[in-house]
C-alpha cells in the first residue's frame, strides 16, 4: 500500500534529527572559528611559550620581566619601554589590525594581534 | 526501513564529517634563529603539524646557530686549536654542503666563511659604528670558503681561524625541512614566514593561490612594492634596508661583500627571489644583491635555475627577471 506520505514516518523523524545534529554543529564550528564573537585580541609571547592574551578594548600598561612595557589604548597597543641595546620595539609605532606584530628580538617578546580589526588581504610579506 | 536507517545515517555521517574538514587551523609564533617564525598551518591535525614545526625550529638552532653558545655549529667554530676536523651531524652537514655550493658557485661572492668579518660588523645597537680598515683588512684574511672541506659528515679546516656562518641560507635550508616534513605528514596548506623568508605549502584551504606582499625598500613596516601568487613555491627578499645604520651621508647595511669587507654596492636595493627551492631561493637572493643585477642574470643562466626575480634599484625602480611570475 503506498503510503500518503513521501516518506514512511519514523524516517522523518530520523531525518528531521540529522538535520538538527547538522545544524547544531554547523553553528558550533562558526562560533569557535569566528572567536565566539570575542573582541579583538592581543597574544603575548615571552621565550616562545604564550604569557597572555589579553581584550584590546580594556585599556592597560603591563609590565613584563623580560624588561619590556607595553600598552593597551584605544585599541592600539605600543611598547612603551625596552630595556634591549636597540630599542627597535619602541620605535616600531603602534598596531592594531589582525596580524600585525611589535617584536623585541633581543628579549624575545612578540606582541600580536591575533584576532580583530580589518586585517589583510595578503597572505605574509616578503621582507 | 533497516535498510533506509542505515543508508541515510551513513550519507549523513560522512556530510557531517565533511563539516569538520578543512576548517581546522592552527598557528604560532616564535623567535628562532634571532629572527621572527609565524606558522599557520590547514588540516584534520593542524594542532600537531604545528608542534612539529617549532620542534624542527628548535633542533635547528641548536645546530646551526652560530651566536648559540649551544649549537654544534658554535662548538665547531669555537674548536681547539689543534682540531682541525669534526664530526658533525647530518643536519649540519647538509647545510654547509649547500652553503660550500653556493661559496662555490658565486665565486666567492657568497661566502659562509664570513663570520670573522661579520662579527665586525654590529647593526643591533643604537650606536653603531664603521670598523676600522685595519680591522677589516684583518678580518678578510680569516675568510675563504675554499679552505672548508666536507667528506661525509666530517668537516676540516685548513686554518684554525676559519669559521661558519650559514645565517646566508640557514632560514631557506630550514623552510624545506620544514615543508619537507609537512609534506610527509600529509599537509596540502600550510604557510611558513621565517623573517621575512616566505614559504608555502599547497595552496590556501579554499585550493586558490598564496597572495604574498613584497616589501617597499626604506618604507614603512608593511607598505607593498609589488604581490605575487604562489603555490607550493617561496618567496624570498634581501635587502640593504633590512638591518642598517648611517654615519654622516653614508649608509651602511648588513650584506657584506667578502672581498671588500664593506657593503655591497651594486645598484640595488634589493632581491625578491620566487621559486621552488627554498634554500636556493634565500642564497639567491643575497647573492643578487651581492652582484647586482647584470651579473646575477648571468649567472642564473649559467646555471639553469628556474626562478623569478624582481630586482629593485637604488631609485626603488622594479624589473622582473626573466617576467612576473
Amino acid at each position: 500500500m503506498r503510503s500518503f506520505w513521501l516518506f514512511k514516518k519514523p524516517d522523518i523523524l530520523l531525518y528531521l534529527f540529522w538535520g538538527l545534529a547538522a545544524l547544531g554543529l554547523f553553528l558550533f564550528q562558526a562560533y569557535s572559528l569566528h572567536g565566539g564573537g570575542r573582541g579583538t585580541e592581543l597574544t603575548v609571547i615571552c621565550g616562545n611559550e604564550t604569557y597572555g592574551v589579553y581584550d584590546l578594548s580594556e585599556d592597560q600598561t603591563i609590565v613584563l620581566d623580560t624588561g619590556n612595557t607595553f600598552e593597551i589604548k584605544n585599541g592600539e597597543v605600543r611598547m612603551v619601554y625596552a630595556n634591549c641595546p636597540d630599542r627597535t620595539c619602541v620605535h616600531s609605532g603602534s598596531i592594531s589590525e589582525e596580524g600585525e606584530s611589535i617584536v623585541c628580538l633581543p628579549n624575545h617578546v612578540i606582541l600580536k594581534i591575533t584576532k580583530g580589526g580589518i586585517g589583510s588581504d595578503l597572505d605574509a610579506i616578503s621582507e | 526501513m533497516k535498510k533506509t536507517f542505515i543508508l541515510t545515517s551513513i550519507i549523513l555521517l560522512c556530510l557531517l564529517q565533511g563539516c569538520g574538514e578543512g576548517a581546522k587551523e592552527a598557528s604560532g609564533s616564535g623567535i628562532y634563529f634571532d629572527t621572527v617564525i609565524d606558522i599557520k598551518v590547514y588540516g584534520d591535525d593542524a594542532d600537531r603539524m604545528l608542534s612539529g614545526c617549532f620542534d624542527i625550529c628548535k633542533s635547528m638552532e641548536k645546530t646551526l646557530s652560530a651566536h648559540d653558545e649551544e649549537s654544534e655549529l658554535y662548538k665547531v667554530n669555537h674548536r681547539s686549536e689543534g682540531e682541525t676536523s669534526v664530526e658533525i651531524s647530518e643536519d649540519l652537514a647538509e647545510c654547509i654542503s649547500e652553503g660550500l655550493y653556493y661559496s662555490e658557485v658565486s665565486d666567492g661572492v657568497f661566502d659562509i666563511t664570513i663570520l670573522p668579518l661579520s662579527g665586525l660588523w654590529d647593526f643591533n645597537t643604537e650606536e653603531p659604528e664603521v670598523p676600522s680598515d685595519a680591522e677589516i683588512s684583518d678580518a678578510l684574511k680569516k675568510v675563504d670558503h675554499r679552505r672548508v672541506h666536507l667528506n661525509g659528515n666530517t668537516v676540516s679546516f685548513d686554518d684554525p681561524d676559519i669559521q661558519i656562518d650559514l645565517g646566508g641560507i640557514a632560514k631557506g635550508f630550514v623552510s624545506a625541512k620544514l615543508k619537507e616534513y609537512l609534506k610527509s605528514e600529509g599537509c596540502s596548506s600550510a604557510i611558513i614566514n621565517l623573517g621575512g623568508n616566505v614559504s608555502t605549502v599547497g595552496s590556501r584551504p579554499d585550493g586558490s593561490e598564496w597572495v604574498v606582499g613584497i616589501q617597499e625598500p626604506y618604507a614603512g613596516r608593511g607598505t607593498v612594492f609589488d604581490t605575487v601568487k604562489v603555490r607550493d613555491g617561496c618567496v624570498v627578499s634581501s635587502g640593504t634596508y633590512e638591518r642598517y645604520f648611517t654615519v654622516g651621508d653614508r649608509r651602511y647595511h648588513h650584506i657584506l661583500d667578502p672581498k671588500t669587507g664593506y657593503p655591497a654596492d651594486t645598484g640595488l636595493f634589493q632581491a625578491t627571489v620566487t621559486g621552488d627551492d627554498d634554500t636556493l631561493c634565500d642564497a639567491l637572493s643575497t647573492i643578487c644583491v651581492l652582484l647586482g643585477s647584470d651579473a646575477s642574470k648571468q649567472l642564473i643562466e649559467k646555471e639553469g635555475w628556474d626562478v623569478k626575480i624582481l630586482f629593485i634599484d637604488t631609485d626603488t625602480t622594479g624589473t622582473w627577471y626573466p617576467q612576473k611570475p
